[in-house]
């Protein structure tokens, strides 16, 4: 267990690529396959279900460190996680180190899911006198089920394609199929003599990097597809061998969530890949991509939630056609064969076809994306037209232009201690009829010296503490930006901001200059 | 006996203050540090490996006593008394006994045995004025020597794969901790000048420290050399231009605060290890006991937390405000001190 704890506070602590590489390549180099094959697993999301909560581990815990509970608070509080404050408030083990190996703790895991309550307590305990705190931290994340490592499925490939000599593509292909540790061997999932025989295989897919600023320089636009960039989930829709899959970008099958297209399923083509976006429409009009985001979370999709959260897959692009892998095709000739399978299909409800904006010059291509969210999307995406479809990111064949953020004018009315001690969570109000109304939460957006100035003023101006929430005098202005913004019934406010973040104090605003909800309100586009 | 005002901690009996941070007459000081060892008191009194490294620090014409481990004199009718406090060489509790009451003032501390300080004491007294930079159950230590297996392993891997290793550390204290207990068989140790200064003074008077170089006076053709050094330098070097000499370099963090998760993530190195010259939880409640102590004086750190604790524990405990720091405070913001 111990290289699998260094690798996790590895990946944690490193901040590039190539560090993240080099640490999961230590461990490949050092681990047994089965362990190698576990470590695949849990950094692609194949974890266990979780065995207990967070709470039961917290109590067990606290009973068997012997702590007063107040203090275990306060530490979680400074920690900000609580499988990490569990994992640090036990007693050093008895034993110095467990020989046991990853797939020992698997085991356990399994076990603790399969165990009552009295077992999972008497288990843990064993598990206390025996391993250290990285290695508490680790198992008290997988038995909680909140184990998050930080490498991306992207960055595994890349280091499992050094250890093993095979492309990355092959790799990345065989990583991302339907399979679990206790399915196949390590062997059998990396080194399968023909990995086509498994039908669901997605393609790694195209990636777009961010433009900062106009094309208006840029030569022949004629060159060029300008395409909105619809605001929903990127999903790749697969029919091989009389079976239909439907994979999300981050390679999870998403296939059973949609019931109401299963009798449409028989109509793709068999050899049919194509790439596309999910959205949400109803009555010709596109719904946030966060309530298409919330039915897809649900485990089990009712009637109920199918007539409210209408869903279709806007196509915009095929990589494989009549079972032949098109990616090496220029764009316009995969696109020309797309668009002959939609329409031929005929089911707008289920599968649309993704039209390119027409543009003849570079002024036309800036107008749209000025109109991007009056058409509920969140930008345009530009594509070269001789482009074949690629995994390379830096190629600059797809370039993403993302509409101007939306900003408000809110008041500071409470902050939070972050975890930790710099990272402070800050709240913002607007007015509603006289009233500061708390509008959105965050931690984005000041520099270091920045929140440290505002830290030294919010103690100066506390009014009220309520645990690790301090209220504090309503009279800072900020100024804060976000990408989008909806309706909620979660938020008092009644709106959610997507990703907002604070881009600095308005000091020549005074508290009531601030905005009012109704502005807000405005923004919603309805 | 002791009491706290706007100058510092006060015996009046004796009219002398303890790591004073305010310009007085007479100052006991218990080490080094800049936070403790502050620059403008008429007299001094440390322990005698204090004094060197103070001079270098505050000017070779201070007004300085040193005394050894145990030493009493007397002021005033109050004994006063230095024991070793384990945290950096040359630091001291200091104990002052009037009539039969014994006080004693922690400064810094830890307990385990570095094997480069002489090691902590317990001195029994009734009232205990202790620090409490690590007061969090949170906070507990793995034995050194665990420790600095990691700190080898990682530097022999850094050298066997062409980089440099730069550990930032504080020139007093951290620095020579680090030193001690590095493999040196795996390259040489090259050292920042203001860590090579406070070598210098502390092997003058006799301390055993490992071989180090000069990392100032490198020049050129020593590329294979550098590749497999490790380097100790202040945090303020390392992020600096000083640092491109050693490039390619991995970059690393030795403290207490590299405990938590939060605290390695935001640091800008490469690796964190945990390494502190301050007792963890277990050590501070350890000292705490030893003492006999009724009455507990609770100093920078957590301060009001761990003194609630130590009232539910049966001590007469409450915490004071000092203008003491604890462990390098720009490694981290230091916690909330009320």
């Amino acid at each position: 267990m111990k290289p699998f704890a260094t690798l996790i506070y590895e990946l944690d602590a490193s901040n590039t690529d190539e560090a993240k590489i080099a640490a999961l390549r230590r461990f490949l180099d050092a681990s047994e396959d089965h362990d190698n094959l576990w470590m695949m697993a849990l950094l692609t999301d194949r974890k266990p279900k979780r065995s207990i909560t967070n709470a039961q581990l917290r109590e067990w815990a606290i009973s068997w460190s012997g702590i007063p509970a107040w203090l275990v608070e306060e530490c979680y509080q400074l920690v900000g996680d609580q499988a990490e404050t569990m994992s640090l408030i036990l007693p050093p083990p008895r034993q110095s180190s467990s020989s046991k190996d990853l797939s020992d703790w698997m085991d356990f895991v399994d076990k603790m899911g399969k165990s009552h309550e009295e077992g999972q307590r008497e288990l843990l305990q064993q598990a206390w006198q025996e391993l250290g705190k990285e290695e508490l931290f680790v198992l008290h994340k997988l038995v909680t089920g909140g184990l998050r490592p930080s490498a991306s499925p992207k960055i595994l490939a890349m280091a499992l394609a050094a250890h093993t000599q095979l492309e990355e593509s092959v790799v990345a292909l065989r990583l991302s199929g339907d399979w679990a540790p206790d399915s196949l061997s390590y062997h059998e999932l990396l080194f399968a003599q023909d990995s086509t025989d498994d039908l669901s295989k997605p393609f790694p897919l195209q990636a777009a990097s961010p433009l900062d600023k106009a094309p208006d320089s840029w030569a022949n636009v004629e060159e060029w597809q300008i395409e909105w960039q619809w605001d929903g989930i990127r999903a790749q829709l697969i029919g091989r061998g009389g079976h239909t899959f439907l994979w999300n970008k981050e390679e999870e099958l998403i296939t059973d969530k949609f019931p109401e297209w299963a009798p449409l399923f028989d109509a793709i083509p068999p050899g049919t890949v194509i790439d596309g976006v999910l959205i949400a429409r109803k009555g010709g009009r596109l719904l946030p991509a966060q309530q298409l985001r919330s039915r897809l979370s649900r485990k089990t999709i009712t009637k109920k939630h199918i007539a409210e959260t209408p869903v279709a897959f806007m196509a915009f692009d095929l990589l494989e056609w009549e079972s032949e892998d098109i990616r090496s095709w220029p764009l316009q000739q995969r696109r020309a064969q797309l668009q002959a399978l939609v329409e031929e299909l005929a089911l707008p409800a289920f599968v649309s076809y993704s039209a390119a904006i027409p543009a003849a010059t570079w002024e036309v291509v800036s107008h749209a994306h000025s109109l991007a969210r009056a058409h509920h999307a969140t930008g345009v995406i530009i594509k070269r037209l001789d482009s074949a479809y690629g995994e390379e990111v830096e190629n600059g064949n797809w370039r993403t232009w993302k509409a101007e953020p939306l900003r408000a004018n809110a008041v500071l009315i409470y902050a939070q201690r972050g975890q930790g001690t710099l990272l402070a969570e800050y709240t913002f109000a607007v007015w509603e009829e006289g009233e500061m109304l708390p509008l959105t939460k965050t931690n984005q957006g000041l520099s270091e010296a920045e929140s440290k100035h505002l830290q030294g003023w919010i103690k100066q101006h506390t009014v009220e503490k309520f645990g690790p929430v301090r209220a504090v005098v309503p009279e800072l202005v900020f100024e804060i930006e976000f990408d989008g913004i909806y309706r909620s019934t979660r938020h008092k406010s009644g709106v959610n901001l997507d990703s907002p973040r604070i881009l600095g104090q308005r000091e020549d605003l005074a508290a009531t200059e601030a905005d009012t909800l109704a502005t807000l309100l405005s923004m919603l586009g309805e | 006996m002791l009491s706290f005002n706007e100058n510092g901690i006060y015996c009046a009996q004796a009219d002398v203050y303890i790591d004073p941070w305010k310009r007085v007459d007479n100052a006991l000081i218990t080490h080094a540090h800049a936070d403790h060892a502050r620059w403008g008191m008429k007299h001094y009194v440390a322990h005698k490996d204090s004094v060197p490294v103070m001079k270098l620090r505050l000017g070779g014409n201070i007004k300085i006593r040193g005394v050894a481990y145990g030493e009493v004199f007397s002021v005033n009718g109050v004994n006063i008394s230095f024991h070793p406090a384990g945290h950096i060489i040359g630091s001291a509790q200091i104990r002052l006994e009037y009539k039969g009451e014994v006080w004693v003032v922690s400064g810094d501390y830890k307990i385990e045995d570095d094997g480069l300080t002489e090691v902590f004491e317990p001195v029994k007294c009734h009232a205990f004025i202790t620090e409490s930079t690590f007061g969090l159950p949170i906070y507990q230590w793995r034995p050194q020597a665990e420790i600095f297996a990691d700190i080898n392993a990682w530097w022999r891997e850094n050298a066997d794969n062409g980089r440099a290793s730069l550990i930032s550390a504080y020139s007093l204290g951290k620095a020579q901790r680090i030193l001690y207990g590095l493999d040196q068989s795996i390259g040489t140790v090259f050292t920042h000048a203001a860590v090579e200064n406070t070598n210098a003074v502390l092997r003058k008077q006799g301390i055993a420290l490992p071989p180090t170089q000069s990392a100032e006076s490198i020049g050129g053709g020593r590329k294979t050399e550098i590749s497999r050094s490790l380097v100790l330098a202040p945090p303020s070097a390392i992020s600096s231009a000083w640092a491109s000499r050693f490039e390619p370099f991995a970059t690393a963090v030795a403290s207490g605060w590299m405990n938590l998760r939060g605290g390695r993530m935001r640091r800008p190195a490469d690796k964190g290890f945990v390494l502190s010259d301050h007792a963890d939880w277990a050590g501070l409640n350890l000292a705490i006991k030893e003492t006999g102590a009724e009455r507990i004086f609770v100093t920078h750190g957590y301060s009001e937390l761990f003194a609630r604790y130590l009232r539910e524990q049966g001590y007469d405990a409450r915490p004071v405000e000092t203008q003491f720091i604890g462990e390098e405070s720009d490694l981290q913001a230091s916690p909330d001190v009320k």
